[in-house]
């Protein structure tokens, strides 16, 4: 079972370069969310908030760490298993590499809301909470990530199609 | 469209939004292209998300420890000092929700608690979940009702009920082994353990179980707990103890306090929907104090959380912040009072 934790820690990590950094991050976060449990007024979506202190965490963090480094560079946390076979492991290592690549290759604020809504499933609404953006704003963002990372996507097929 | 086609790739439509896709699936060959490539980015995520390994989350009581610790003229931020960076439990226990929830006043938290970050589909399939310790080894697990076990030493537990159990049917787990049980209350769905030696059906409870191929015995902190041979059933309420032999019960005796139930349970301390009179009890006994609520209100309040290893400065800190009261330890009495006493009205 996999609750926000898992979630909210990718998110920081992608944008920190760094998944131990991206722990502490959430933790904090976590840690505040205790702190100002009696302040909270439920007039929005508890996930845009929580989410929101995260990333004024990781803007914080990057701040202080001077994180300069693109996640699509970071390659430390492929520990994770591998598919069975190396033709597999080879057209999942292409695919995953191809996806990193564009993610990272988009506008700042454009992957911002590409991370929310496309990886992190936030609706529209909870992402321009989050940035503190207009609800349009993420659709067009959004519209044209998308568009990006498809094409990047598509790409590695090389002219073939793709079963599913 | 996009974004329904999204939710579609990831199984998250209704029969109605799928009728629109395949609707416009119908419209023109190039539709099945885009949805076919969309996919694919869809799959590209899982595996790029895959590579991203976030770990145990850390749990509840620590979270909340560590933030009182740091508070301005809190009575813990000295011991505070001291504590060491927050490390992940091990195990599968869930997220923060490890423990802490109560009572009143928690808003965010508890929604923070509740929150599923998975966006994927709700499966409605009983996935079999089997968890094994070794000898030695215990195990935090965490239910999808809310329910919290220890597994003890050299034991095994398998559970597999849907998410949306109907109401009627069991919450149902095999135990080969000991465990303590901390059950969430739902009558329209009895807990019923499931062991070589016969039953235990509950309704919400705190009970200690340990059952091999002949012997099931059971002692009940809190809430009843009815064990089932093949021809024989006997009820146990709070405070009591008996097991089942070959499937003969023996006479119902008086329960051993909970920390010395098993030697792996020294040292752990566990509440679930646990009134708060009730939970001081029990904390007087671990810790040889006596505790003193000096507002009724407050012993009206309910506890859902656990300790292992923890002083009584850690354990206090944590429950009189969930429960919004003001708390004090002095020579050995522990004082715990409404936050809110004495305020102006």
């Amino acid at each position: 079972m996999d609750l926000c934790w898992a979630d909210l820690v990718r998110y920081a990590a992608r944008q920190l370069g760094d998944v131990e950094l991206a722990r502490d991050v959430v933790q904090e976060a976590f840690i505040q969310v205790w702190e100002r449990r009696r302040g909270w007024r439920p007039r929005g979506s508890a996930r845009a908030y929580l989410y929101r202190i995260v990333q004024h965490l990781v803007i914080d963090e990057k701040r202080k760490q001077g994180v300069r480094r693109r996640w699509a560079e970071v390659q430390q946390w492929q520990d994770s298993p591998r598919p069975a076979t190396p033709a597999e492991e080879f057209d999942a290592k292409v695919l995953a590499d191809a996806f990193e690549a564009a993610v990272a290759a988009l506008p700042h604020r454009r992957r911002d809301v590409f991370e929310l809504v496309f990886q992190r499933g936030l609706s529209h609404a909870e992402a321009a909470a989050v940035l503190d953006i207009s609800v349009q704003t993420v659709a067009n963002q959004m519209s044209a990530a998308l568009r990006s990372v498809r094409q990047a996507v598509s790409a590695t097929q090389g002219g073939q199609g793709w079963s599913g | 469209m996009d974004e329904l086609l999204l939710r579609h790739l990831r199984k998250q439509t209704t029969e109605e939004e799928n009728a629109a896709v395949e609707e416009w699936l119908r419209g023109s060959a190039e539709r099945e292209q885009a949805l076919a490539e969309l996919g694919r980015v869809v799959e590209a995520s899982r595996i790029a998300d895959r590579r991203i390994v976030p770990g145990d989350p850390p749990a509840a009581e620590d979270v909340i420890w560590r933030a009182e610790a740091r508070r301005p003229g809190s009575g813990a931020a000295r011991v505070g000092r001291r504590l060491r960076i927050l490390r992940p439990r091990r195990g599968r226990f869930d997220l923060v929700a490890a423990a802490v929830v109560a009572v009143v006043g928690l808003g965010i938290w508890q929604v923070v608690l509740g929150m599923r970050g998975d966006s994927g589909p709700v499966s409605t399939t009983a996935a079999t979940r089997e968890f094994t310790t070794g000898p030695g080894e215990t195990e935090m697990v965490r239910l999808g009702d809310g329910s919290v076990i220890r597994l003890g030493p050299d034991s095994r537990l398998t559970t597999a009920w849907p998410t949306d159990l109907p109401e009627g049917a069991a919450r149902e787990v095999t135990l080969d082994g000991e465990a303590f049980f901390a059950v969430t209350s739902d009558p329209a769905r009895p807990f019923r353990v499931v062991t070589d030696a016969g039953t235990a059906q509950v309704l919400g409870t705190r009970f200690h179980l340990a059952a091999d191929a002949e012997e099931l015995s059971v002692a009940v902190i809190e809430g009843r707990v009815a064990l089932a041979g093949s021809d024989h059933e006997v009820q146990v309420g709070a405070g009591q103890a008996t097991r089942l032999l070959r499937g003969l019960p023996e006479p119902v005796g008086a329960a051993a306090p909970a920390g010395s139930m098993a030697d792996w349970l020294d040292g752990f301390l566990i509440f679930h929907d646990t009134p708060l009179g009730v939970a001081m009890e029990e904390v007087e006994a671990r810790y040889g104090t006596d505790v003193v609520v000096s507002d009724d209100a407050l012993t009206n309040q309910t506890l859902t959380m656990w300790f292992d290893s923890k002083s009584l400065t850690e354990v206090m800190t944590v429950v009189c912040s969930v429960i919004d009261a003001r708390c004090s330890i002095d020579a050995g009495v522990v004082r715990i009072e409404s936050a809110h006493r004495g305020a102006a009205s």
